[in-house]
This record gives C-alpha cells, structure tokens and sequence, in this order.
C-alpha cells in the first residue's frame, strides 16, 4: 500500500502539471450552437454568378496582366482547443479576401473593386498558419509565414498567441494587425516592445470597463436604478486578473462601491461556492470576466439560489458565444449585458455589416460575432493601408496604418484609427443586453440602438 | 451563508465519490492505474449529451445507456490495451491508458469540436428545494441521491454477489483465483467494466449542471485520484466518505480562504495525510 501511496503522489504531480498546462492555454471559448441551414444564395453567388469558387480558391487565381498578387499571413488556432473558433475566423478573413479580390454589388469602394486599385488591380494572396492553440508555435508559425515575403500579417486570437506573434513581426519590421485578442497589455506600451509594428481593432478590457461604468451611470439617471454597489466575478488567468484591475480601478471615478471581488481556477467544476459569496456580498451589478463554460456554471447557480442583480455586466468571453443566448433564455433571465462588436439586429442598419454577416452565414451557418468581424476587418485594413500608401511595402504600409483614420461601414462606430502604441481608438464594440435570447443593442445612445435595456428592479 | 456552502459541498462530494469509485475498483483492485478514467466520464458525458440531443432523453432517463456504453468501453480497453500490458511493469500499463486518454480526448475533439455543448432544460434544471433558509438545487440533489445509490449497489454487488467475491479475491491474490478456478481474465474484464459504469452514471448525473468540452474531465479525474488515496486504495465506502471529505473540503475552503484556493486546499490535505497515513484515512 505505501508503494501505491508513492506511486499516487507522483500521479497526482503529473496530473497536476497536466491541469495547469491545459488551463494556461485556454482562452475565449465558444460553444457550438445549431447550425441553421444555409441560407438561398450568398452575396457572393449573386455577384459572380454561377461559376463563383471559395473565397480560398479565389486568392490563388492570377490577377490580369503582369501584376503580382500581395501575400499577407494570417497566424490562427486551427487546431487544439480553441479550433472551432480559429476555423469560423479563418472564414471570416477569407471572406474579406473574397470581397477585396472580386467586384461585389455593394456601394463600397473596397468590394467594389477588383483587387486593390491602387495597386494596378493587385489581389490578395493569404497565407495561413495554424498555432494549434500555443502560443510557441504561433511564433513559430508566425516566423514560418515571414520567410514568405509577406507584406504583413494578421491574427492570433487569444492575446497571448498575438503576442508571439507581434514579437516575429517585430523582428521582421512587417506591419500586424490583431484582429480581436482584448488584453489591454498589448497596446499599453510598456509590457511589450512591438509597438512599432503591432495595431489591435477590438476594444481593450479598459476601454471596455469605462464603456460599463457609463452604461450604468445611464441607467440610474434615466431609469432609476439605484446601482452603487458592484461586485465581480473573474477567471484567475491573464484575461480575467486584467479586467478586474480595471474594474476596482475605475468604480469610484465612476461614483460606484465595489462590494467583492471573487477569482476562481479555470478548472472549476462547479460555481456555488464562488456565487455565494458574491450573493453574500449583495452587490446591485455583477461584472463577469468569465468564459462560456464559467459564465453558465454561475448563471445556473445565480438562477437555482433565486439571486437577481439589476444587471449583469460580462466582458467579452462567454457572452459573446451565441451559445449563452440560448442558456440565458433557458434561465428565463434577461439582465445579461456586454460588450460586443457585432450583432445581427443590426443588419437592417448596416448595409455592409449585413452583406458581410450573410457571406460569413452562408459558409459557417452563424451569424458573424464580434471576433470575426475584427479579424475580418484587419484584412480589409490592410487593403485599405495599401490604397493609400499606393505599395505593398511593409514600411510604406506601417506609415499609412499609423497616420490614418481608415472607413469601416461594418462597425457601428464607421472608423478605425491608431493611436501611437497601435490601439484602435475608435470603441469598435457596443453594449448588446441579452433579451429573451436575443442580442439587443441598448449603448451607448446612437442611432444604431435597438431596444431600450431592462433593469431588474 | 456558511450552512449553504457546506450543503452545497456534501452535494459535489458525492458526485465525486462516485466517478472516484470506478477508479478505485481497478487501481485498488486490480491494481492498474487506469490514466484514461477522466476520459471514460467525458465520454459518458458525451453519451449523455447525444442522447438528449437526438432523442430528447432526459439524462436522469439515459442513465443506464450511459453507463452501458461506458462499460463497453471498459471491456473493450481491457482486451485492447490492459491485457497487453498486464505482465509488464505498473508503469507500462500506466503509460499504455495515458496514450489511450490522449486518444479518447482528442478523437472527443474532432467529433464534437473543442466547442462546449449544454444539456438544458432538463427534469430538475434550475429548479430549488427551499429548506428555511436554505437552498439545495434539484440538479445537485438527483445526483448526490443517485450517486449514493449507484456507490451502495457497487458495494453490494462487490460483497454479495459471486462475480464481486470473485473479483475481491482476485484483488487479494491473483494465482489464488486462479488456482481456485476463478477465470481472472474474465473477473478483470468486469472490473475494467464496472469501473467505466460507474463514471458513465456519474456522467450522465452530471451533465445538467455541467457544461461539456474535451478538457471538462481532467479535474475531475485529478480528484478521483485525491479521492481514490484519501479514502484507501480499492476501499468503495472510503471513496464515498473521501468524496464527501473533498466535497465539504473544497467548499469550505474556498468560502474562508478565497475560491482561487479551494483545490489547493484539497491537495494540501492530501499531502499531509499521505505523510501521515499512506493508507489513505480510510484504508486497511
């Protein structure tokens, strides 16, 4: 028996480093959701008719006369955990490539155009690499595509895959562009040294916790909520330590207590413990920094311990997941908000948003959501750094990317535009409240509003 | 508050227990460290998943198709993988179920995607049982109510029934059984089976309130093997009581110490009572 004990203790260190290694590289998960069947024909089909390829196939064709297509690279996680959403980004980017490469019915200079027009009609080449969710091999990956002779690159989703890329791009003076990795570190110019190179669209858990506490402000001034009390709950990882300094660091300068502040393993098997504690604390509004499997582990024991915050407040993570909509209309709960940079209510808004949204429906039967509309968007601004620069040199392209306020008709916010350490300043995500299972945008108060929120008094 | 917690941490304990009772049976029995045994309960959870997917089964009513499946999967990794390996060294067996947990997890991944999957709107979801002032949830309570009886079936089934004699005695010694005419083979087989059983029951309990994705398991099968040793190597009563041990444990210490520490809590307690008592709190 004490052998078997030895033998145990040794088990159990393996285990162990086997758990932590598992939890280091999760990052933002999605959960699968029924696939609709496809829509009738696709936007693409529409314009080019019958003979319309993959958007894949079509990077390969050669453009008309002597011009040379332009290869970007595009590190992303095509394999490992976080596989099914590197595949629907790899979509959406491919999407891009399809819109810039042929002309497409749609009052848009950029898909209206063969190629890129200032480039004698050029067409974009991409490349992919797959990181298979590690953060090693994006770099390796990422080094791979550089001896490409590529003029830049784009990707890695989870922040920490971006990085490992960047440092590569870095090395190589290529110009990248992350798509939709969140972590305010890799724009605040001190944590890392790639800032000359590196450019990120989606909004950073900063400017994501402001955005909350404004949301709120609003909510008490026109509905009466009487909120001053909030509490968080977050995953103990990079994601979620980050976003709960930003909470407890910007609630008085927004006029709110923090009442508790709760962390829980990544590994979690269940959340009562963590729920009670923030229902112990009796906060009006609950932040989650959580991901999909977390985010529904606590909402089933909010719902099963009868508590009910006037709203619950959730960046990015799980509550981008289609998938929470359909747990969150199980639970019959409507006081879900956070941030996002996509929504399909707006569509009738968004003529290009909308048109995107189907071709990305049509290959993937989702609608697109936030982090595949950025990484669709860093190709298009690529394209778009090109026509203005008129070359497809990395350095030439660096200059445009940096010293221009670049159109984005997708976005609600219509622009994007880097600041000096690559952080896009325009607020490209918007507040959405989950209502009756649907994602509704409630802020910030623009035309672009589809329901007004409801407070759970 | 504290009350709550504590119910709430009898309620998980029991759970536990009952994914640490397959294990025990062939580590404690058999003595064969089974590393694939988280990966048995994923795919019990995926049984499960499937079943109220495609037929709408309630996984409280799927249960017996779960367990089936997984003993199947048992019987079938004994024949395929542990017979194989049985005469080699315990660490050749041990490697022989990580190469297969590798493969069950990853083939988890390339049929339903890295993606989590939910089984809602079932019986119990959601739903409360209001004591004064506490609460116990339904989904909580049918699996601690059914995990207690599938642990106290196993129990019998190992003390009263000849195959569970038979397989007892191949525990204590091997070439004994078989001298006394006891086809060990068949007896290990069980077991393996068995073992798979139970954490396909323990799986399709706790799919309501848990969501599923290849890694779901790992530390669930972590704390088997916590559970496994604290409760005494081969010894089911003990794997209950453990499981309890580290339900409460987990609970408790994550209410007073901070949630980011109620699993180190466990393995702390773990180690101390190793060094204290290798046999486990509960072994012979």
């Amino acid at each position: 028996m004490k052998s078997k004990s030895k033998v145990g203790i040794i088990l159990l260190l393996i285990l162990a480093l086997l758990l932590v290694a598992c939890s280091g590289g999760k990052t933002t998960e999605k959960t699968e959701v029924e696939k609709p069947a496809a829509t009738d024909a696709t936007p693409a089909e529409k314009t080019d008719g019958a003979e319309k390829t993959d958007p894949a196939e079509e990077t390969e064709k050669e453009p008309a006369g002597e011009v040379e297509n332009v290869k970007l690279g595009a590190v992303l996680p095509l394999t490992g955990a976080t596989a099914t959403t590197g595949a629907n980004l790899k979509v959406a980017m491919e999407v891009a490539v399809d819109l810039i490469n042929n002309s497409h019915d749609l009052d848009w200079d950029i898909a209206k155009n063969e190629g890129i027009a200032a480039l004698n009609g050029a067409k974009i080449e991409l490349l992919f690499g797959d990181c298979q969710s590690d953060a090693t091999i994006a770099s390796t990956e990422a080094a791979n595509l550089l001896e490409k002779d590529i003029v830049g690159i784009a990707g890695a989703y989870a922040s920490g895959f971006s990085a490992a890329v960047a440092a590569q791009a870095l090395e190589y003076n290529i110009p990248m562009i992350c798509g939709s990795s969140s972590s305010a570190s890799l724009t605040d110019g001190k944590t890392y040294d790639f800032a000359s190179v590196f450019n990120r669209i989606a909004a950073n858990d900063e400017m994501e916790t402001k955005e909350f506490y404004l949301f709120l402000q609003h909510l008490n001034e026109k509905y009466n909520a009487g909120i001053k009390k909030v509490a968080i709950a977050y995953i103990n990882n990079a994601y979620g330590i980050h976003a709960d300094e930003m909470f407890a660091q910007y609630a008085p300068e927004y006029g709110f207590e923090v009442v508790a502040q709760v962390a829980y393993e990544p590994t979690i098997t269940a959340a009562d413990t963590e729920a009670a504690q923030i229902i112990n604390a009796n906060p009006d509004v609950v932040f989650q920094a959580s991901y999909i499997g977390d985010l529904t582990m606590f909402a089933q024991a909010y719902k099963a311990y009868d508590y009910a915050p006037k709203m619950i407040m959730c960046y990015c993570g799980g509550f981008q997941d289609a998938s929470f909509a359909e747990v969150a209309k199980g639970l019959g709960v409507n006081y879900y908000s956070g941030g996002q940079a996509s929504a399909e209510v707006l569509s009738d808004k968004m003529p290009v948003f909308k048109y995107v949204n189907e071709m990305y429906k049509t290959k993937t039967g989702l609608d697109i959501d936030g982090p595949a509309l950025e990484e669709f968007a860093s190709i298009i601004l690529f394209v778009q750094a090109m026509e203005i620069a008129g070359s497809s040199e990395p350095a030439d392209i660096i200059n445009a990317l940096r010293n221009n306020s670049f159109d984005a008709p997708y976005l609600t916010v219509g622009k994007i535009e880097f600041n000096e350490n690559g952080q896009n300043i325009e607020m490209a995500s918007f507040i959405t409240q989950l209502i009756d299972g649907v994602y509704q945008v409630v802020f910030p108060l623009d035309e672009y509003v589809t329901s007004e929120p409801i407070v759970n008094q | 508050m504290l009350s709550q917690v504590i119910i709430n941490g009898i309620m998980t304990g029991f759970v536990y227990a009952l994914v640490a009772v397959g294990l025990t049976l062939t580590w404690g029995v058999m003595d064969i460290i089974n590393f694939a045994h988280g990966e048995f309960l994923l795919w019990g959870m995926y049984a499960a998943f499937g079943l109220w997917s495609l037929f709408s089964l309630d996984p409280i009513l799927s249960l017996p198709v779960s367990a089936a499946l997984i003993f199947i999967l048992g019987v079938f990794t004994y024949f395929v993988v542990v017979k194989r390996v049985l005469k080699a060294s315990g660490l050749t067996a041990l490697l022989a179920t990580f190469g297969l947990s590798m493969v069950l997890k990853n083939l988890a991944q390339m049929i339903f995607t890295a993606n989590y999957k939910n089984v809602t709107n079932t019986i119990f979801a959601s739903k409360t049982i209001k004591l004064g002032n506490f609460f116990i949830r339904q989904d909580y309570l049918a699996a601690a109510v059914g995990s207690l009886t599938l642990t106290l079936l196993v129990l019998t089934f190992i003390n009263k029934t000849k195959t569970g004699v038979a397989i007892k005695a191949t525990s204590m010694n091997r070439s004994t059984a078989q001298l006394m005419g006891i086809n060990t083979d068949r007896i290990f087989a069980i077991t393996f089976g068995l073992s798979g059983a139970c954490v396909g029951a323990a799986a399709a309990l706790m799919v309501p309130f848990t969501p599923i994705t290849p890694g779901s398991c790992t530390l669930y099968s972590v704390l088997a093997f916590v559970i496994v040793a604290l409760g005494g190597f081969g010894n089911i009563t003990g794997a209950l009581y453990a499981g309890l041990l580290v339900g409460v444990v987990e609970a408790m210490g994550g209410y007073f110490l901070g949630t980011s520490f109620k699993y180190a809590i466990i393995f702390l307690m773990y180690l101390i009572v190793m060094q204290i008592r290798p046999k486990g709190l509960f072994g012979w």
